[in-house]
């Protein structure tokens, strides 16, 4: 992603869509009052707060300090439509928002000051970073002209955090803020969800403008959509199904964070293809199940890493091919052809090379696939070897 | 506990290390987003407050933290954001006084040769490996005392006999709960893949 230049000083430019500017009638008296309207000078605290819950964020877990007071002054201006939850601990704060949107699908939000605010925060950004949970981190920062002056709890957060968030931002100016949050949560939702992290200077927190909550986002060069299979591909996947003689299905996390168990269940039904999960996937499958392996890899089932080493073909399918899972990579399914379905291109052919690569959204994916697919002739016997 | 809970529709939560393996090993899952666990990073101190977050986005639902006594002090301060934030999270705390996925390393590839894993005072035996076994006689900390002084229920058991009655009671309480469970240290999480090899080098007892 290209890095954002600074505003130039001197001033804010204030963009009013021609919509939202009233009509004021001259109406002939002593004096002349201007009515209130909603294009008044919001600060960018309000604006940020005011963006989350226009985002559908209903509750944060934010633990305050010096810079990061405008913002939790206004949040108790918005406490009857969003909830403030206070930790004890930052990384208390951040795991919690992780659990809001492990559990719910819809990004968590977290809040901490600067300086050493910030700095706890990084593990849970971390976490959410490696398992592709949609966070977003916001932190306060010292005002942007003692920026680099080792200001009383300053920490560079954008720059310790580069490596581990999916991205980041400083933002310098108050008329970027809406904008910014707007971007943040495209960049945490949509493909391969992931940390951002929005780091806001007490001065900017301040300031104020007139906000514009339906800016347009500055994004070049990123998708706003899912990838999405090509017919040929999922005509592949169905002809290796179909010809296979011991094949499983080996599912994770991006099944769960595409929405696609009820897909994954229906693909298993039709096809009678035996299913292990990986830690991440547990609970895409009823455990339950006859046809669930259960988990595979360093502490899985016996049953399930026989079951993969055997195989014929494997149907990867939102996973990563982790080293917990896999071992030693070179002798993971040695024998079975592989298909790899993922949203992130950077996972087809990173760990194990595969023979029919889909960069896909997994539910799209399955929703084709099922459309077409049908059960391999002769897999009974080996569906009962699994199980034992 | 699955057999007790799967009515109610929980959403489960856990920390890192060995209890986080037997977890996924035999707790029953069947819907999506029902299991929380930090898989990639693995991080320690992730199980109470993770469902803290998932409690607060439902109220009325049972959210237990299977966590184990390591990951279990890493953030136990937040046990006061459930109390004080009304999140009547529960904690099922299978306490072995160790870092147990590092005990089981050690023991499997360093002749058992305890360095740092031992939660308890460092005078004790079982701080340089020399337990006999059955646990050390007095068990550090006292996490009954420290939940309820952060106002939650709490309760310890270490006999068998004595588990369904108490998970009943976590259960039902209306409110945090910590309930400590002895577990012995010396189980091991199986079967077993050491890493970088095959499954022909699965490890099954």
């Amino acid at each position: 992603m290209a890095g954002r230049e600074p505003a130039p000083a001197g001033g804010v430019p204030i963009c009013l869509p021609e919509s939202s500017v009233p009509r004021i009638e001259v109406i002939a008296v002593a004096t002349v009052t201007k009515p209130k309207t909603k294009t008044d000078l919001t600060s960018g605290a309000d604006i940020l707060v005011q963006s989350l819950i226009n985002h559908g964020v209903d509750t944060i877990f934010a633990y305050p300090g010096g810079a990061s007071m405008p913002l939790h002054q206004a949040l108790t201006r918005f406490s009857d439509r969003l909830r403030t939850i206070l930790p004890r601990h930052e990384q208390g704060g951040g795991f919690a928002a992780q659990g809001v949107a492990r559990s719910t699908g819809k990004p968590g939000v977290c809040m901490a000051t600067s300086g050493p605010g910030a700095t706890n925060l990084v593990t849970a950004i971390a976490d959410a970073k490696l398992d592709s949970v949609p966070l977003i981190a916001i932190t306060g920062q010292v005002p942007t002209r003692m920026i680099g002056n080792d200001a009383f709890q300053e920490t560079p957060i954008v720059e310790v955090c580069r490596g581990i968030t999916k991205h980041h931002y400083l933002v310098t100016d108050v008329s970027d803020v809406a904008r910014v949050v707007k971007e943040a949560f495209l960049i945490a939702t949509v493909g391969r969800p992931g940390p951002v992290l929005i780091d806001v200077p007490k001065d900017v927190q301040l300031a104020k403008t007139v906000p514009n909550y339906d800016v347009a986002t500055d994004l070049p060069g990123f998708r706003a959509e899912n990838p999405k299979a090509k017919p040929e591909q999922i005509r592949q996947i169905a002809a290796a199904i179909k010809l296979s003689k011991r094949p499983v299905i080996y599912a994770g996390g991006g099944i769960i964070s595409g929405n696609a168990s009820e897909e994954l269940r229906t693909l298993a039904k039709k096809t009678g293809i035996p299913v292990t999960m990986t830690v991440m996937g547990l609970g895409a499958f009823p455990s339950e199940s006859d046809q669930s392996l259960d988990m595979l890899g360093m502490h899985g089932s016996v049953y399930a890493n026989y079951a993969v080493e055997q195989a014929d073909l494997l149907i990867a399918l939102g996973v990563r091919f982790d080293d917990r899972v896999t071992g030693k990579v070179e002798a993971f399914c040695e024998h079975g052809k592989i298909v790899h379905v993922d949203i992130d291109a950077a996972e087809l052919n990173k760990n194990k090379p595969a023979h029919i690569p889909v960069c896909s959204d997994v539910k799209y994916a399955l929703t084709e696939l099922n459309k077409i697919v049908e059960a391999p002739e002769e897999i009974a016997a080996w569906v009962e070897q699994c199980k034992k | 506990m699955w057999k007790l809970t799967r009515d109610r529709d929980p959403v489960i939560t856990v920390g890192v290390g060995q209890h986080q393996m037997w977890a996924a090993q035999f707790y029953k899952l069947s819907k999506p987003r029902t299991w929380l666990s930090s898989s990639g990073l693995g991080t320690m101190g992730f199980g109470l407050p993770a469902a803290m977050g998932v409690q607060s986005q439902f109220p009325g639902r049972l959210v237990v933290d299977i966590d184990g006594d390591g990951s279990f002090q890493m953030n136990i301060q937040e046990l006061a954001t459930c109390f004080c934030e009304n999140l009547p999270v529960k904690v099922l705390l299978l306490n072995n006084q160790h870092l147990g996925m590092v005990v089981q390393w050690e023991d499997r590839f360093m002749q058992g040769n305890r360095a740092h894993t031992y939660l308890g005072p460092i005078h004790h035996p079982e701080a340089r490996g020399q337990g006999d076994g059955l646990g050390p006689t007095e068990r550090y900390p006292n996490f009954v005392q420290i939940a309820k002084g952060y106002g939650c229920g709490a309760a310890y058991i270490r006999d068998k006999a004595d588990l369904v009655p108490a998970l009943k009671e976590m259960i039902n309480y209306p409110g945090p709960y910590v309930l400590d469970v002895e577990v012995p240290y010396q189980e091991h999480v199986l079967p077993m893949i050491p890493g970088g090899m095959t499954v022909r080098d699965m490890i099954k007892e």
